[in-house]
């Protein structure tokens, strides 16, 4: 057996020949009723993506009337500020990366728009664990006096134990950092029982970055 | 897209769905996966209808925008739960597909092995190359230079023989 990639060729091209006559006799792909489908399954992630815009619209609306109404408490106001600038950052972040892989030119050459998917990945990925890792911080102790506040009326603030208190959870807060990222990386594999948490612990841990980087490096040798 | 582009697109994509079903085949190993393939590649080929603007042939379009869905696709971007849209269209197209292409001959299950042994890169070449274009058009899709295409043809001709060395080598020692 002795068999060339020429021979392979003239082969594939019978067979391809076939094919696509025998295509020809179906209409199943493109009919207009397909299209109509699509059109359909397109429009149907519209809604949810307006019920995340519209939550996070409130979100800036309610801390920006707490904001408003604190201005003489700064120690409440610059803790509602601290929530706000990280729901509106996270936020901006999320809109624009829509944003850039929607505008995505499929049309483009292979190597080209995978070089472009896989810098916005690691984008992704980076954006990902900084919203995940400070995100604990801010939606503990000052969402928990911002809420107090707006909910009850009471200001945590006033009470003399509460200042020692929101620092040491602030201090744990910034030690979980590393400490996760320690934990992803050790026991990531063996935590990870569903496929979401394997994809926390991976982008936590630097291993979906690393493997970005790795298939851009790819796509560099392929060009060269 | 307005209706009479719409109808320019279903037409388009009536005479060049050989090149769905030949990437699918290529990329995806069982005929549920290269299914849905092709539907995400006929989806991405309708989004991006709009900015085809002729400048190159719709063929090559066709082809980039179909192996940047495979490529995705094999590195888990773009996979997404079966439940998606009915099944039932594109069962005779992957029949056909299975019959020509997959269980054609043992040259072509051959071919078959040789492309599951390649990257996601190699497997565009090797079909644009066994498709019959030229060091140019498989550079204008890829985004390489022509002597790097030629470069790599004939290093998988090289992967080829070298293959079928390996495969020879028991039988000789058998007999």
């Amino acid at each position: 057996m002795n068999i060339t990639l020429e021979d392979l060729r003239s082969e594939w091209a019978g067979h391809a020949r076939r094919l696509e006559e025998q295509l020809r006799t179906t209409t199943q792909i493109a009919r207009e009723d397909w299209i109509e489908r699509q059109r359909d399954r397109v429009r149907a992630a519209g809604p949810f993506r307006w019920f995340e815009i519209m939550v996070w619209v409130a979100s800036i609306a309610l801390l920006g009337s707490f904001l408003a109404a604190n201005v003489a408490s700064p120690a409440l106001f610059v803790t509602a500020a601290v929530i706000d600038v990280w729901v509106i950052a996270t936020g901006v972040t999320a809109v624009r990366q829509q944003h850039a892989v929607r505008s995505l030119d499929y049309g483009m050459p292979v190597t080209s728009l995978q070089a472009r998917v896989e810098s916005l990945r690691v984008s992704r990925i980076r954006a990902f664990n900084v919203s995940f890792l400070t995100g604990q911080i801010v939606w503990w102790i000052p969402f928990f006096v911002v809420f107090m506040r707006g909910v009850f009326g009471v200001d945590l603030y006033a009470n003399p134990w509460f200042v020692d208190f929101a620092l040491i959870n602030l201090a744990a807060g910034v030690a979980i950092i590393p400490l996760a990222i320690w934990i992803a990386r050790r026991y990531g594999d063996r935590l990870a029982k569903t496929s979401a948490i394997r994809h926390i612990a991976d982008s936590i841990a630097g291993r979906d970055i690393a493997a970005a980087r790795e298939a851009i490096e790819k796509l560099r040798r392929f060009e060269a | 897209m307005t209706r009479p582009d719409e109808a320019r697109f279903a037409g388009l994509l009536r005479e060049h769905k050989a090149i769905l079903h030949k990437v699918a085949f290529t990329y995806a190993g069982n005929p549920e996966d290269r299914r849905d393939l092709v539907q995400e590649m006929a989806i991405q080929l309708w989004r991006s209808f709009p900015r085809f603007d002729g400048r190159v042939k719709f063929s090559t379009w066709a082809y980039r925008v179909s192996m940047n869905v495979a490529v995705s696709w094999l590195r888990g971007e773009h996979r997404r739960p079966r439940d998606t849209v009915p099944i039932e269209d594109l069962e005779h197209e992957i029949a056909a597909t299975e019959s020509t292409l997959g269980e054609a001959s043992d040259n072509m299950r051959v071919l078959r092995g040789l492309i599951e042994g390649l990257d996601e890169l190699n497997r565009a070449l090797i079909l644009l190359y066994l498709d019959g274009h030229g060091a140019d058009e498989i550079a204008e899709i890829l985004g390489i230079t022509p002597g790097n295409v030629t470069t790599r043809v004939n290093r998988l001709k090289q992967r080829l023989q070298e293959g079928f060395a390996r495969l020879e080598q028991p039988l000789e020692k058998t007999a």
